[in-house]
């Protein structure tokens, strides 16, 4: 049985979720929100051009974007992480698994229940490359209606770091044993032995017609 | 009462009202809020996130249908959806026209900034300031803005000592 992205989205449906009894949602081992896009899109975006104003090098500002794509190793490693050592993985995902790739697929179809946008896999070689489209990205959207189509560089930072979190997860990380998700994990994965990396071939912020994403190895 | 969340199967969108949501967890919350600190200062920080959620939360009001005549109403539906959507309990039971505090027994940010970085220096419900002046605003018709609003305690700063985080909207806080 391949992956079926509509029963997954179903399922993540199908949990209900929202705030309990102490106004919490407490799932996958993590505390969700539901947040506001325009909140975050105009946390990100606001905080690079005040922290630009600041400086005109190059390499500094480089870094505040990469503080941004770091949060969504941080998503990714927790929520995804989170999600692929569930229960409700265990239950729906699990069965539809036939090779080590179909995890990429079914964590996709996972993503594509959180109201991020749509994550479509273009290429995925086993263990070496994931290209990824990502049609309506919160991100982007957000800021074609505020800044416009000239982007000096990429602005989908969440699917940037979401995207390589997941290469790394399952090639390196070997989520499929179940790893404890702790800090130092973390800090193995994406700091000391960080194998895959993404990069962005187009974006919408930039005037391209969608964003496309490539995640590959580090040589 | 509280709005409800919709998915639309389509384009891969939630909303509520108006207003696309994403599902995020409390690890990329506080990251990203801590970054927005490092990156452009504690105060500009602040003020950004409280403007930006009481930006998101009054366009959520405008678009849901509620009887605006009553106050009650408004500050149930506020509560009720901050509850929803995972941010925890906020009680606006002690104010009123003039402003007043908002009790949150339960915050997603400090119980979780709490959990994640230990103490915090300054409050951390800077999403809870700002929905709670929104509703505030849209409840009492009023305009009070981000300098009217303070959090005076919060539970990120000492959850042992503090029960409550105290939000206190008023003329300069007063
Ligand atoms: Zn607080």
């Amino acid at each position: 049985m391949a992956i079926d992205e509509d029963i997954i989205i179903e399922s993540v449906q199908q949990l209900g979720l929202e705030g309990g009894e102490n106004g919490l949602i407490l799932e996958f081992g993590v505390a969700l929100t539901y947040g506001f896009a325009d909140y975050y899109a105009e946390l990100e975006y606001e905080a690079e051009r005040l922290f630009q104003e600041e400086t005109e090098d190059e390499l500094v500002r480089q870094a505040a974007r990469e503080l941004f794509i770091e949060a969504g190793h941080v998503c990714g490693f927790n929520t995804l992480g989170g999600i692929m050592e569930s229960e409700a993985w265990e239950a729906v995902v699990m069965p539809m698994i036939e090779k080590q790739e179909d995890w990429i697929r079914g964590i996709i179809a996972v993503i594509n229940a959180l109201g991020w946008g749509r994550y479509e896999i273009v290429e995925l070689i086993p263990g070496e490359k994931l290209v990824v489209q990502v049609i309506n990205s919160y991100e982007c959207r957000h800021y074609l209606e505020h800044y416009g189509t000239d982007a000096e560089s990429a602005k989908c930072y969440l699917s940037l770091g979401v995207l390589s979190s997941i290469m790394n997860l399952i090639y390196e990380g070997k989520i499929v044993e179940k790893p404890e998700l702790t800090e130092t994990f973390y800090h193995q994965l994406f700091k000391e032995n960080k194998k895959f990396v993404a990069r962005s071939i187009s974006c919408r912020a930039k005037g391209d017609h969608v964003c496309r994403i490539e995640v590959s190895k580090i040589d | 009462m509280s709005a409800s969340i919709s998915f639309d199967k389509e384009r891969n969108i939630l909303k509520i009202g108006n207003q696309p949501v994403v599902l995020h967890c409390h690890h990329y919350n506080m990251f990203l809020q801590q970054s927005i600190s490092d990156l452009i200062g504690d105060e500009k920080a602040r003020t950004l996130q409280i403007s930006a959620a009481h930006r998101v939360i009054s366009r959520l009001y405008e678009s849901i249908r509620v009887n605006y005549s009553d106050p009650e109403q408004i500050l149930t539906l506020g509560s009720e959806t901050f509850k929803k959507l995972g941010y925890g309990i906020i009680d606006f039971s002690k104010v009123s026209a003039s402003g007043g505090k908002i009790l949150l027994p339960m915050s997603h940010y400090a119980f979780n900034w709490f959990e994640k970085f230990g103490p915090a220096k300054k409050g951390v419900c800077l999403f809870a300031m700002g929905f709670a002046l929104a509703t505030m605003n849209k409840a009492f018709g009023t305009s009070f803005d981000s300098t009217d609003i303070r959090e005076t305690q919060c539970r990120a700063m000492n959850p042992e000592e503090y029960e409550y985080c105290i939000i206190e909207v008023g003329k300069n806080g007063n």
